[in-house]
């Protein structure tokens, strides 16, 4: 198996696990939002974040789902800031956690992935 | 017959010199030129206007030059209120800007649809201190509580053009907020000019809305830009162009987007983490404006790299099915 090959059906592979994963991404926003929100409480941070992203339709929703993400990504710094409550984190059901970080860390594996591919094919 | 072209004009000249140095057209096309540009006849064209060309000689327009006119009078209208400078950045930068449109909005969009309520908020405030005004000034309220009120409104308005808060408003933090606002309770019983100021802030929340949209406009425009593509293909070249631009394109943009759209998500959590990293934790504005530029950079790039995944992958996939 030569590295043409590999690079040539690595791409496919990975041209339709990025589709999936911004489908996922895309159902987390409009479906699982609310309930990750209400898991986080009433922080800071998730106070400011509804009323700056509410009713401002699916971008409102993806700056949303952004805050919630470095709130889960990042909890330790977030909790010292005092802009979320270490308490609503740890009591958030883990389904819900991994709803957001599994497409999260998903998806920055597959964009470093990507811009490797880029890189290795010459494209830049 | 030939056909009409239209060409967007780089720096600013005078209407006069373009038509007869630059253009050097005949005195038929001349006034041909004269009636396709009407708008710009009588003064300077300016950097990013379209002129409208073409040197057939009859007074009637055909349904192209018709089409071409409505383009220049759009641009035009779009271009209202810009400087000269700003309106050579926009030319010179186009193409940038116009990939920077289709993916980086992606990611702009997000933060823009915050930053528009953010601009709405200071609206209201401007509004309810030109109220104020405007009922102290028939006697409405005493001024004791004229006085009392504007304070209240004033530091309101302090506070959401603090640090970056500002940016938008067409306003500046600096020194008090009666001289930020140019106003003086004596010079606004003459003018009135803080109805400038709310009518300046209604501006920048129609623009901060349009950019939250020109996220679907950038992403209609890249499949509108993938569909001419493949007609241009269809039309001119050979079949197997054509089938091989249908992959092409249509991977191009499904990739472009895809990749954008998880870049602009993760790139805007990133940057509003380092900004509280970096101590910035006084509320969601900062917060907000972080994730804007984080956000924007990140989808335009990611959006860049998804598409050369989508070029790559439907390029295997034609050369697959209908072999080299």
């Amino acid at each position: 198996m030569d590295v043409k090959y590999v690079l040539d059906w690595g791409v496919v592979l990975l041209f339709f696990l990025i589709l999936i994963n911004a489908a996922v991404l895309l159902w987390v926003a409009l479906f699982r939002l609310e309930q990750i929100e209400n898991a986080l409480g009433k922080s800071k941070l998730n106070i400011d974040a509804k009323r700056m992203g509410s009713n401002v339709g699916l971008l409102g929703r993806q700056y949303r789902l952004s805050t919630a993400m470095g709130a889960l990504l990042f909890t330790n710094m977030y909790v010292r800031k005092g802009l979320v409550d270490p308490d609503d984190v740890k009591n958030m059901p883990p389904r819900l956690k991994r709803w957001v970080l599994i497409p999260t860390m998903g998806g920055a594996v597959l964009l470093l992935l990507s811009f490797v591919w880029v890189l290795m094919t010459g494209k830049i | 017959m030939s056909q009409p072209y239209a060409f967007v004009n780089d720096q600013p000249r005078p209407y006069v010199h373009l038509r007869d140095h630059h253009l050097a057209l005949s005195m038929n096309a001349r006034s041909k030129l004269d009636q396709l540009n009407p708008f710009l006849r009588n003064g300077m064209v300016m950097p990013g206007e379209i002129v409208v060309v073409s040197d057939g000689s009859t007074h009637l327009c055909t349904p192209e030059e018709t089409q071409l006119m409505e383009l220049a009078s759009q641009v035009r209208g779009a271009m209202i209120g810009m400087t000269s400078h700003e309106s050579s950045v926009m030319s010179h930068n186009f193409d940038l800007l116009q990939s920077f449109m289709s993916y980086g909005s992606i990611g702009i969009g997000a933060s823009t649809a915050a930053w528009s309520k953010h601009l709405k908020a200071l609206e209201d405030l401007l509004k309810q201190t030109e109220a104020l005004h405007q009922r102290w000034r028939a006697g409405g309220v005493t001024n004791d509580r004229f006085f009392a009120q504007r304070r209240a409104l004033f530091s309101r308005m302090q506070e959401s053009l603090k640090g970056i808060g500002r940016y938008g408003s067409g306003l500046n933090n600096q020194g008090k907020m009666k001289q930020i606002l140019g106003i003086s309770s004596k010079s606004y019983l003459h003018t009135g000019d803080i109805r400038g100021y709310a009518s300046k802030v209604r501006g920048v929340t129609t623009m901060a809305s349009a950019m939250s949209k020109g996220t679907y406009v950038g992403v209609a425009l890249d499949v509108g830009v993938g569909a001419l593509e493949i007609k241009e293909a269809c039309s001119t070249g050979r079949e197997e162009e054509c089938t091989r631009a249908k992959y092409v394109e249509t991977g191009k943009t499904v990739g472009g987007v895809g990749l954008a759209w998880f870049g602009g998500t993760a790139g805007a959590a990133a940057g509003q983490s380092i900004c509280v990293g970096l101590g910035a934790v006084s509320g969601g504005l900062v917060i907000a404006g972080c994730a804007l530029v984080a956000g924007a950079v990140t989808a335009w790039g990611s959006g860049k790299v998804g598409s050369m995944i989508g070029e790559g992958t439907t390029t295997i996939m034609y050369e697959a099915v209908h072999g080299r």
